[in-house]
């Protein structure tokens, strides 16, 4: 394992840990080799009445002679875990737990004195003690979650002036881009840093956008005063007060009292307006002062705090920051205002709409492109203009965009989960489609049968430049893409020390091409507990190029080979195979991923422990019910309605 | 660590609460004491490591520097104001990642709270001396490439307060108008008004929300100071000679666009933070060569193919390998290690350029070199083998006489790099018992 893999999975993976082989050599030296449970230890376990102490003990038994205290091994205490009490604050790391036994990547095999893993038995108890971690986790009840007050994203603050001033002009690239946590989004207000560049490259952005509008006479047109009030609803998303309005009129007629001409009055005046932080801010939603539950306040049932409903003005904004990146639009306020907006069949009649809106693709582009990285493609990941002289920025933007709006798709539509894997209608501009060798439909973007290749994700051409190398394809990097972003069981780091232990394959294997390296490597048992889970998934789309191009042959001049098989489950080849595969044994685990990415998308917080039941919940509509249903089951959730009160 | 600072410090708060009186270049106006310009200090990174043995200078027994090392050639004329510390190590983890992010806090890593447990060193000055400059601790990187350019913790150095990492800017015209103006010009009465807005929303948010509009104030106070130092006399009458002296400060070329060259993109973003310190909008300047784990292509440096990150994986020359882009490949370990070096020299050539320029611009009783503190170096050794320790590190400039250049520090034990952080905090004036977990400063005298 090169160190540039390593560097790959650490980008893709949420878990941290290390093993360390030393430290599982010493481990597995000085440990019994334990085949099989042993009666003294575990026999209440081995029964069939499995009691949550000794199912506890399993792990106990297994895990915490490593990862104990602060020694532990890849710095992860089990043994702390195991003592708590508080098992449902302690849901995440007990996911990592089940995450290593479920994939059989721990106990590594020299602890075992097997090929890793658990044997039947053990497993089988060990996961229904993590079973009965998360019902006791659940039977808490959870909690709203928080509303931090976060700036609007660089996007977002872009989409707005667009909207507001009704300007053609994307002012995003005046301000500095986003910094991103991993596998997060940049609508996470952890991570959305106020500072005094923000503020200088937003005034910006915020002038610019503001003189594009002013000759345009869009807003000008003599009737600055009734605009005034309506302006101010919708850049702060809520009615003005009567003191703010009085501000701003008054800022206006001094400047005209000081001679400015009426358009330099008024533009003075929207760069005011633009640069409130109740414009800048998400603080559409806040409770007068001194009532921080905004009149009403309730502790739902097993609830830890006290939470309140979302303001109706707090939820046409989330509705509309999340589907269009912007701010909402008059109807959406005036529903809010009108009070109507929180009953469910007009809020979902709303999300419809939006959805429906050409700007809903701003939504799919930014949720879709970061969540499955194809938003990099032509971006941070650019082929060498020279040698590549075909993979034009036009090309690449096709590209991107047939992702986005074959996501977009299967939302409107209300798709089955399967269709993201195995649908073939899908968008094609002429110069994606000539790039696909298939005749375009249309001019501009038609919405087209793919070729059966070209099914679902695996085939977008988008999703396989981004799982590659600017040069190459990588097995390796598709296969912890597919157990990361879409599965949502990401593998660890590779250990330190690593690529020592490839190098020594590496020699022996240089004739044979990419695959018999890879198998090599992966027959060293410290490589194997992760690459077993990894390779054979990536080897499924060898049969697409770099960019996404069909090919026989490989980047070693091998002819392709696309077996592969699921760990734990069927052996397939090729990408629709693969794609049959996850949506019969991995369907839970795909639909629990895309709605905790668009739950974490949606609420611009990390999740928490308390949300794990909203995202079960929202993946089994998913699983079950498709895409509709799990947009509206989003919008009407617990986190996405209410709040908690702090 | 946030030990508290002990030193109330005479001369700022004379000018604290005054914002608009910014002391701007260090002037002749202050009490004879305090007449001499304070130190400087900045702090640039590169990533990847060096191969092992490419720091390693000659010295004599008493540790006089002969030679640098033939890799830092482009240094070799300022090895009377180098100084090489041996054995300086930072445990906390992936030197790209944990490495960079705590480079310069000298705590822990935690990756899912995205901590590195700040303030970083150049924010603990920044801390000090807020109410004196524009931008009291200037933060710079150059625009990333490739993976990970979006990543936090590879592309953050400077934390302003545990899990608050600082912007850093990459255009050279955003560092320009950080510093002078010259974007829209800010209205002194709207950021007023914009502060009341602030302050009355904080009487009705939560606790965790506070900090935020904290943090919003804070932007808004910097678009103040700025307003205030660019209207100084003092900053005036210096900023009038910048141009004569080569820095990037000509009314009649003011920079328009990104240079394509990445070595004049480079040299002009290590002009600014020349210009910064010099000039007085900054105390001090952290700069990132590069992020911290940079996978460009260093096919500007003659002779060299493949990505920087692939080339500090200098003894695997298959090319074929997961680290590599598959393409490129080595004929030998050699040939290999000589490209690898070839980036990193290419970079010392950057540094010795911008310690020219702090050499070349006057300040009282000598250069602005003589009064700076410039640490330089990565938080990998050798990038092959991911070491942490035995980094290669080195500072440079006279630090107002708290640094007597032109040797090497042989350490007998690995030495904490925050014992070095915490020399330069003493140079600079901060009174500061301890940094990190360490209370005793590097001797650097």
């Amino acid at each position: 394992m090169r160190s540039r893999d390593a560097v790959t999975m650490t980008r893709c993976a949420g878990l941290m840990l290390v093993p360390i082989i030393a430290g599982w050599m010493s481990a597995s030296a000085a440990a019994r080799p334990r085949t099989s449970c042993e009666p003294a230890a575990c026999g209440p376990a081995a029964s069939s009445e499995h009691s949550g102490v000794a199912d506890k003990e399993v792990i106990e038994l297994l895990c915490v002679e490593c990862h104990d205290g602060p020694e532990a091994e890849a710095g992860f205490d089990i043994g702390r875990l195991v003592a708590s009490e508080q098992v449902a604050e302690d849901l995440f790391d007990w996911r990592r737990v089940r995450a290593m036994i479920e994939s059989d990547a721990m106990p590594p095999p020299m602890r075992t004195g097997r090929g890793g893993g658990l044997d039947e038995e053990d497993r089988r108890a060990a996961l229904s003690f993590l079973d009965a971690v998360e019902r006791e986790a659940f039977a808490r009840g959870g909690a709203a979650g928080e509303e931090p007050a976060r700036r609007l994203t660089r996007d977002e603050l872009a989409h707005a002036l667009q909207d507001l001033l009704a300007v053609d002009l994307d002012v995003a690239a005046l301000m500095p881009p986003e910094l991103v946590a991993e596998n997060s989004f940049d609508t996470n207000g952890a991570t959305l840093f106020i500072h005094g560049q923000w503020l200088q490259r937003a005034d910006i952005a915020v002038r610019v956008a503001v003189d594009a509008a002013i000759p345009d006479g869009s807003l000008a047109a003599g009737r600055s005063l009734p605009v005034l009030p309506a302006l101010l609803r919708r850049a702060f998303r809520r009615p003005p007060t009567a003191e703010e309005l009085e501000r701003y009129a008054r800022l206006k007629a001094e400047r005209l009292a000081s001679g400015a001409s009426p358009e330099g009055a008024l533009r003075d005046t929207l760069i005011a307006i633009l640069s409130s932080p109740h414009f800048r801010l998400r603080l559409e939603d806040l409770p007068p002062e001194g009532d921080r539950a905004g009149g009403q306040e309730r502790k739902p049932h097993g609830a830890i705090e006290p939470e309140r409903a979302v303001s109706p003005h707090g939820l046409a904004s989330r509705l509309s920051f999340l589907f269009w990146c912007a701010p909402p639009d008059d109807r959406l306020l005036d529903l809010a205002d009108a009070g109507t907006l929180a009953d469910p069949e007009v809020f979902a009649a709303e999300a419809t709409r939006l959805l429906a809106d050409p700007r809903a693709l701003r939504f799919a582009r930014s949720f879709a492109g970061q969540w499955l990285g194809t938003r990099r493609v032509g971006r941070e990941l650019k082929p060498d203009p020279i040698d590549n002289p075909s993979m034009t920025d036009s090309l690449m933007a096709d590209m991107r965009d047939e992702v986005a709006r074959f996501f977009l798709m299967l939302l409107r539509e209300g798709a089955p989960l399967d269709d993201l894997l195995l649908g073939r209608e899908t968008f094609l501009t002429e110069e994606l489609a000539r790039f696909y060798g298939v005749e375009a439909a249309g001019v501009g973007v038609a919405r087209t049968e793919a070729p059966e290749r070209r099914a679902g994700l695996f085939g977008k051409a988008a999703v396989l430049a981004a799982t590659s190398y600017p040069d190459r394809t990588s097995p390796v990097l598709r296969g912890a893409w597919i157990l990361d972003d879409l599965l949502g069981t990401p593998p660890p780091p590779p250990p330190p020390g690593a690529s020592e232990i490839e190098e020594a394959t590496f020699e022996a294997a240089e004739e044979g091409g990419a695959r018999a390296i890879l198998e090599l490597h992966r027959a060293s048992p410290a490589c194997a507990s992760c690459h077993d889970r990894i390779d054979p998934l990536g080897f499924a789309l060898d049969g697409f190029d770099r960019f996404g191009r069909r090919r026989g042959h490989d980047d070693l001049g091998q002819r392709v080979d696309e077996r592969g098989v699921l760990p734990g489950g069927p052996a397939f080849k090729g990408p629709e195979a693969l794609s049959r595969a996850i949506l019969v044994h991995r369907r839970g685990e795909l639909s629990r991923e895309i709605a905790r990415r668009l739950l974490r998308y949606a609420l611009g917080r990390p999740l928490e422990w308390s949300d794990e039941r909203t995202i079960v919940e929202l993946g089994a509509v998913l699983s079950e019910r498709g895409f509709g249903a799990l947009m509206e089951a989003l919008i009407t959730c617990r986190p996405f309605t209410r709040v908690t009160i702090r | 660590m946030t030990s508290p600072l002990r030193r109330p410090v005479a001369r700022r708060a004379f000018l604290r609460g005054a914002c608009a009186t910014i002391v701007a270049p260090y002037l002749e106006a202050l009490a004879p004491r305090e007449s001499a310009p304070p130190v400087r200090a900045a702090w640039l990174y590169f990533p990847n490591g060096v191969a092992d043995g490419s720091w390693r200078p000659s010295a004599d027994r008493d540790g006089r520097l002969r030679r640098l090392n033939k890799t830092m050639a482009p240094l070799e004329r300022h090895r009377e104001s180098i100084v090489i510390p041996q054995k300086m190590f930072t445990p906390r983890g992936n030197g790209h990642g944990a490495g960079t992010a705590t480079w310069l806090t000298g705590a822990d890593w935690e990756h899912r709270e995205l901590n590195a447990h700040g303030p970083s060193i150049d924010q603990v000055i920044a801390r000090e001396v807020a109410d004196e400059h524009v931008v009291p601790a200037l933060t710079i990187s150059a625009r990333g490439e490739g993976f990970f350019a979006a990543d936090v913790p590879r592309n953050t150095m400077s934390w302003a307060a545990p899990g608050r990492p600082v912007f850093r800017e990459t255009d050279p015209r955003a560092v320009f108008q950080q510093l002078f103006g010259g974007g829209p010009s800010a209205d002194t009465s709207l950021l007023d008004d914009l502060k009341d807005q602030v302050r009355a929303l904080q009487r009705r948010v939560s606790q965790s929300d506070r900090r935020q509009l904290d943090a919003y104030l804070d932007a808004i106070r910097t678009l103040e100071r700025r307003i205030a130092f660019v209207q100084d006399e003092a900053t005036a009458r210096r900023l009038a000679r910048a141009s004569e002296l080569g820095l990037p400060f000509d009314p009649e070329r003011p920079i328009e666009a990104v240079p394509e060259d990445h070595g004049e993109y480079l040299d002009l973003l290590l002009d600014l933070v020349a210009l910064a310190l010099w000039s007085g909008a900054s105390r001090c300047a952290s700069v990132m060569l590069d992020h911290g784990q940079s996978n460009r292509y260093c096919t500007f440096v003659p002779g060299v193919r493949g990505t920087w990150h692939a080339l500090s994986h200098w003894k695997d020359t298959s090319g074929k390998t997961e680290d590599d882009d598959g393409v490129t490949s080595w004929s030998s370990r050699g040939s290999k290690r000589e490209m690898y070096d070839a980036v990193v020299t290419w970079h010392h050539e950057r540094v010795a350029r911008f310690l020219d320029r702090l050499a070349s611009l006057p300040e009282t009783g000598g250069s602005l070199l003589d009064q700076s503190m410039v640490m330089y170096g990565s938080s990998i050794a050798d990038g092959h083998e991911h070491g942490e320790r035995d980094l290669p590190i080195l500072i440079a400039g006279g630090a107002g006489g708290s640094v007597r250049g032109g040797r090497l520090l042989r350490h007998r034990h690995e030495t904490p790099l925050e014992r070095l952080h915490l020399a330069t905090l003493r140079a600079a004036g901060l009174r500061l018992d301890e940094f990190g977990d360490e209370d005793s400063p590097l001797d650097l005298t």
